[in-house]
């Protein structure tokens, strides 16, 4: 892959990348680190990718750098407990409809909350499907799981937020 | 207050419910056998709890679609040039310039500043070595040129990891005379020396 293909490559991804790093850590810092190291390791890596299959391999590549990040801040918290957790950030949305009314924002703000307490691969897939329209083959190769996994996957997570909802409400109504 | 209607005025389920649950989620993306889908249809006909997780499920999928997909900052870029590039290489390295600390982590002070110098410093000896035993480019080559400055960038933003992992801090003053410095003339003196002969790999 010469520096005009890698180019080309990095225009057509990097949004994608951190968008996933963004709703897998709720951290636009930590995600835009994520999205750069993975930036630069597909230059390092860019003489040995099939260019065919870029697109799964930065998917892989993004899901355990974002692991790392995770796994960093659970060792810090536990070196220094009484280090603040880091903020978790809310998606700005950047087209924001007047007629969207403060119910259905509060909505989404605990469908996000409930989204990051899913369990892997269950998160990713999620992110994959449902936020960024990747199709199941796409994921399948990304997550390296059979295709049908993926669906039936995808459809308990589905069930797991719904269920995260209704028990946070009944839980804050209680 | 967390209002949604759906859920707040959920009657309760009985065991009937539970087998058409897990049906929900398939009955919504449409990827369910006929003869589930007129259990379930026939179910929903008279189970007011069930058909509102049935809108909850729609509402979960409809709003996860509208997530907005998120913007990475061009600035950030690996491969852009100019200042923006820089200030961001700098930010990456946890940086403490004049003006303050422009990011901390909780290890800082861990490790004495002189050790991220000396790696810096080194590094920046390595990757000067690097360059002069490749194939001199010829002058007057921007992609060699592009490519050589992603190479620096590469190189800096491995520092930066190093930093990020230590805890330790570079100041900026540091990290031009001992970092950018040493690069920049390696680079261009590689860059600038005539394609007289071939150099040993």
């Amino acid at each position: 892959m010469a520096l005009p293909d890698y180019q080309q490559v990095v225009s057509e991804h990097r949004d994608r990348i951190f968008t996933f790093a963004f709703y897998t850590l709720r951290h636009r810092e930590d995600a835009e680190d994520v999205t750069q190291d993975v930036l630069i390791r597909l230059w390092r890596f860019r003489r040995r990718l099939d260019e065919g299959r870029v697109g799964a391999w930065l998917s892989r590549v993004t899901r355990n750098a974002c692991y790392d990040v995770t796994r960093r801040r659970k060792v810090r918290r536990a070196v220094h407990p009484s280090d603040p957790e880091p903020q978790l950030e809310r998606a700005v949305d950047r087209a924001p409809t007047p007629e969207r009314s403060a119910e259905a924002t509060e909505f989404r703000h605990h469908l996000e909350a409930a989204l990051r307490t899913l369990d892997e691969p269950y998160r990713s897939i999620v992110i994959l499907r449902e936020i960024q329209h990747l199709s199941y083959q796409e994921i399948a190769e990304a997550l390296d799981r059979p295709l049908n996994t993926i669906k039936v996957y995808l459809h308990r997570a589905r069930r797991m937020l719904r269920h995260a909802l209704v028990e946070e409400t009944h839980v804050r109504a209680s | 207050m967390f209002e949604h209607p759906e859920i707040r005025t959920l009657p309760r389920r009985d065991d009937g419910c539970r087998g058409i649950d897990a049906l929900l989620e398939p009955y919504v993306d449409d990827l369910i056998e006929p003869a589930e889908r007129s259990r379930v249809d026939s179910h929903l006909a008279t189970c007011a709890a069930c058909a509102r997780q049935l809108a909850l499920a729609q509402r979960v999928k409809h709003t996860l679609h509208q997530l907005p997909a998120q913007t990475f900052p061009p600035a950030l870029l690996p491969a852009t040039g100019g200042r923006a590039r820089r200030v961001s290489l700098l930010r990456r390295l946890r940086l403490r310039g004049p003006g303050g600390v422009t990011g901390r982590s909780t290890w800082a002070g861990a490790v004495p500043a002189w050790i991220g110098a000396g790696v810096a410093a080194a590094a920046a000896t390595l990757l000067a070595i690097g360059l002069s035993l490749r194939p001199a480019p010829a002058p007057d080559s921007r992609q060699q040129v592009a490519q050589a400055e992603a190479e620096v960038k590469l190189a800096l933003a491995y520092l930066g990891r190093i930093g990020a992992r230590t805890g330790d801090i570079v100041t900026q003053d540091v990290l031009e005379a001992q970092v950018a410095g040493p690069i920049v003339r390696s680079v261009r003196k590689v860059l600038e020396t005539p394609a007289a002969e071939p150099r040993e790999r």
